[in-house]
């Protein structure tokens, strides 16, 4: 015992002493044990995964890349059908240019008759009626309007094709800016309402500004909201999987309009732990973004444009533009009344519009995102940063209400292109968390997290922080 | 591992509380003696060897036979018992170590034979913090670093308390012989 207290082997005297020392509990220790364990083991959540944990984690696999596999398709079947638009677009487009080189032909040679014969002039235009007219569609020298000699122009385009049009999902690339005389014919309204069309054509997806008509909020400035979201993950030894029930977010928009910015997403992600503090993280998430907001544009009416409809009423045009390009047009027919055949909406009169509107977008997002746990203690923090590449699935808009400070004006088919959104746009986020494992395999996580757009979302580049709460079920 | 202790674990894990006897009857010395390397007292140990046995037939299921069956439950046990220290307030607070050593009470068993028991009584006699410690580095082989990740203490921490524990150990020896 001297030999080994003085030496300075007291470690491996204590190990060869403890290691295998055995002493017998007391004699009612086993009923003790027996009291305490439970019968038989039923049926445990944790022991099932625990036994079927590569079948399940397949079968999550299976189905997270058939769910994806079906939103491409519809992805897919979107764009095909924004290109097939995007085509009789250009199509009409074309019509449309071709139309005006007609008019022109048609308003030159109408000037050229003007100084030969009557005869002459009743042979020429009967040879033009004869020889062009077939092939001039919808062009239709109708009356002339006092003051000017332009002809009225009967425009071959229906209705029903400009609402295609204006409806159309197209991608936000530059488009030649579309001549301004192609107006849709409006639709017969009663005597007493005047009709104002709102015509948001692709102007709001060729140029970086929105339409002062569609306020999109600066996203920029929309921070300090806060999006809960309780996720239930589970993993066994190295793999993770979590599941996101709901993710909201609450933001208060700022500027003119009062608004609400929305976002709901949900989705599976999966993920390795590359050891004990490293795990590589990613999945598939689904996004629902949707914002309405309320605003009011005031309106000068012009009756520059000098036509009228089939009826004869004339039609003024509200055209805005900002830093040289249009953004933003509308029709104002200005019915006149039998009673009194002048009109009612005189030159440089305005007047306010207030209307709610409403954008939706839908977007399945894959995060790939590296956490860092600092420690492996019950209390513990960790680190999260990565990308989402959002893929957008479908967007679109509407005005649910639309008033006029003048009782006399009414909106008639108002719309707008749902174009606006980028096909895809990447976030970048970063993230702190701390954890807590109330039992050892359930934990409780805060993470306040942040998520800046790399590429544009709409016109700008959304900047969110948050802060998210977590359950995490491990197996 | 041969097919009688394979064909034991398959009746515990279903329930037959005969096999779960025989299981206990098996292991219970050698896991009692490791409950008292790390328990303050023979009733807590006691404490320790009852929740370590429920949480092994809980946790059967995850028991691989590829490993050593008693070297998984001794791991279990051991787990319950930091868990049981874990939630003990003051595991790692000072102590003196003169004043622990003229508490000891000098007892004749280091001369008989049962001197692993009074070393083991010496251990018991050791403050939590730095009993656990000295268990897991120099009975289990434990890093510090890895000490110090499973008891959610520091490098220093641990180190400090194995160099108090074993000088506490030294003096105690000495008041012995």
């Amino acid at each position: 015992m001297d030999q080994e207290k003085n030496n300075d082997n007291l470690e491996s005297f204590f190990r060869r002493e403890l290691e295998h020392y055995q002493e017998e509990p007391g004699l009612d220790m086993w009923d003790k044990i027996a009291i305490a364990i439970p019968p038989k083991p039923g049926f445990s959540v944790g022991r099932m995964v625990a036994l079927w944990k590569f079948p399940i984690l397949l079968g999550l696999l299976v189905l997270s890349l058939i769910f994806a596999y079906f939103q491409y398709q519809r992805a897919e079947k979107l764009d095909q059908n924004s290109h097939q638009q995007a085509l009789e677009i250009a199509a009409l487009q074309q019509q449309m240019e071709e139309l005006d080189l007609k008019f022109s032909l048609a308003k030159g040679k109408a000037q050229e008759v003007d100084l030969e014969p009557s005869n002459a002039k009743a042979k020429v235009e009967s040879k033009t009626t004869n020889q062009e007219q077939a092939n001039i569609n919808g062009i239709q020298k109708q009356q002339t309007i006092a003051g000017t000699d332009r002809p009225q122009v009967q425009s071959p385009i229906q209705k029903s094709d400009l609402i295609q049009i204006a409806t159309t999902i197209s991608p936000p690339v530059a488009l030649p800016q579309p001549p301004t005389i192609d107006l849709s014919e409006p639709q017969s309204v009663p005597i007493t309402k005047r009709p104002i069309d709102f015509l948001h054509s692709k102007q709001l997806v060729q140029y970086n500004k929105a339409s002062p008509l569609l306020t999109v909020p600066d996203l920029k400035a929309l921070r300090g909201g806060y999006y809960p979201r309780f996720s239930v993950g589970a993993w066994s030894g190295n793999i993770v999987v979590q599941y996101y029930a709901v993710d909201r977010r609450v933001s208060p928009a700022t500027g003119t309009s009062t608004s609400v910015f929305l976002s709901k997403t949900s989705g599976f992600s999966a993920g390795i732990h590359l050891d004990e503090h490293w795990s590589l993280h990613t999945g598939l998430g689904f996004r629902n973004n949707g914002f309405s907001l309320s605003d009011q544009v005031s309106l000068e009416y012009t009756y520059h444009n000098s036509e009228t409809n089939a009826e004869g009423n004339p039609v003024g045009l509200y055209t805005f533009t900002q830093e040289g390009a249009l953004t933003f047009r509308a029709q104002i027919v200005n019915e006149l009344e039998q009673q009194n055949p002048e009109p009612i909406i005189t030159e440089g009169e305005s007047f306010t519009v207030d209307f709610n509107s409403a954008y939706r977008l839908r977007y399945y997002s894959i995060p790939l995102l590296v956490k860092y746990q600092i420690g492996q203690q019950r209390f513990h923090t960790y680190l999260k940063g990565g990308f989402i590449w959002n893929k957008l699935m479908r967007d679109w808009a509407f005005f649910p209400n639309i008033t006029f400070s003048s009782g006399r004006l009414t909106a008639a088919n108002p719309r707008l292109t749902v174009s606006a959104a980028r096909d895809n746009y990447f976030e970048f986020a970063l993230a702190m968390g701390v954890g807590y494992n109330i039992t050892p395999r359930i934990e409780l996580a805060l993470e306040p997290s942040y998520f800046q757009a790399i590429t544009s979302m709409l016109n700008v580049k959304p900047q969110t922080y948050g802060l998210r709460g977590y359950i995490n079920y491990m197996f | 591992m041969d097919s009688i202790d394979l064909k034991l674990i398959e009746d515990c894990k279903n329930g037959d509380r005969r096999a779960q006897e025989e299981l206990y009857r098996r292991y219970k010395a050698m896991l009692f003696g490791v409950c008292l390397r790390y328990a303050g007292s023979r009733e807590e140990a006691e404490d320790f060897l009852q929740d370590g046995f429920v949480k092994i037939y809980k946790n059967l299921y995850q028991y691989r036979p590829v490993g050593s069956l008693s070297a998984w439950m001794r791991k279990v046990v051991i787990n319950v018992a930091l868990q049981h220290l874990r939630r003990k307030r003051h595991l790692f607070s000072e102590v003196e170590i003169d004043t622990l050593a003229d508490q000891y009470e000098v007892e004749d068993q280091l001369f008989s034979s049962f001197r692993a028991k009074a070393l083991m009584k010496m251990i018991q006699q050791l403050p939590d913090g730095y009993r656990t410690v000295f268990n897991l580095y120099v009975i289990e082989g434990y890093s510090h670093k890895e000490i110090a990740d499973q008891l959610g203490i520091n490098e220093a921490t641990s180190k400090s308390q194995l160099s108090r524990a074993k000088s506490t150990l030294r003096k105690l020896i000495e008041k012995v012989v």
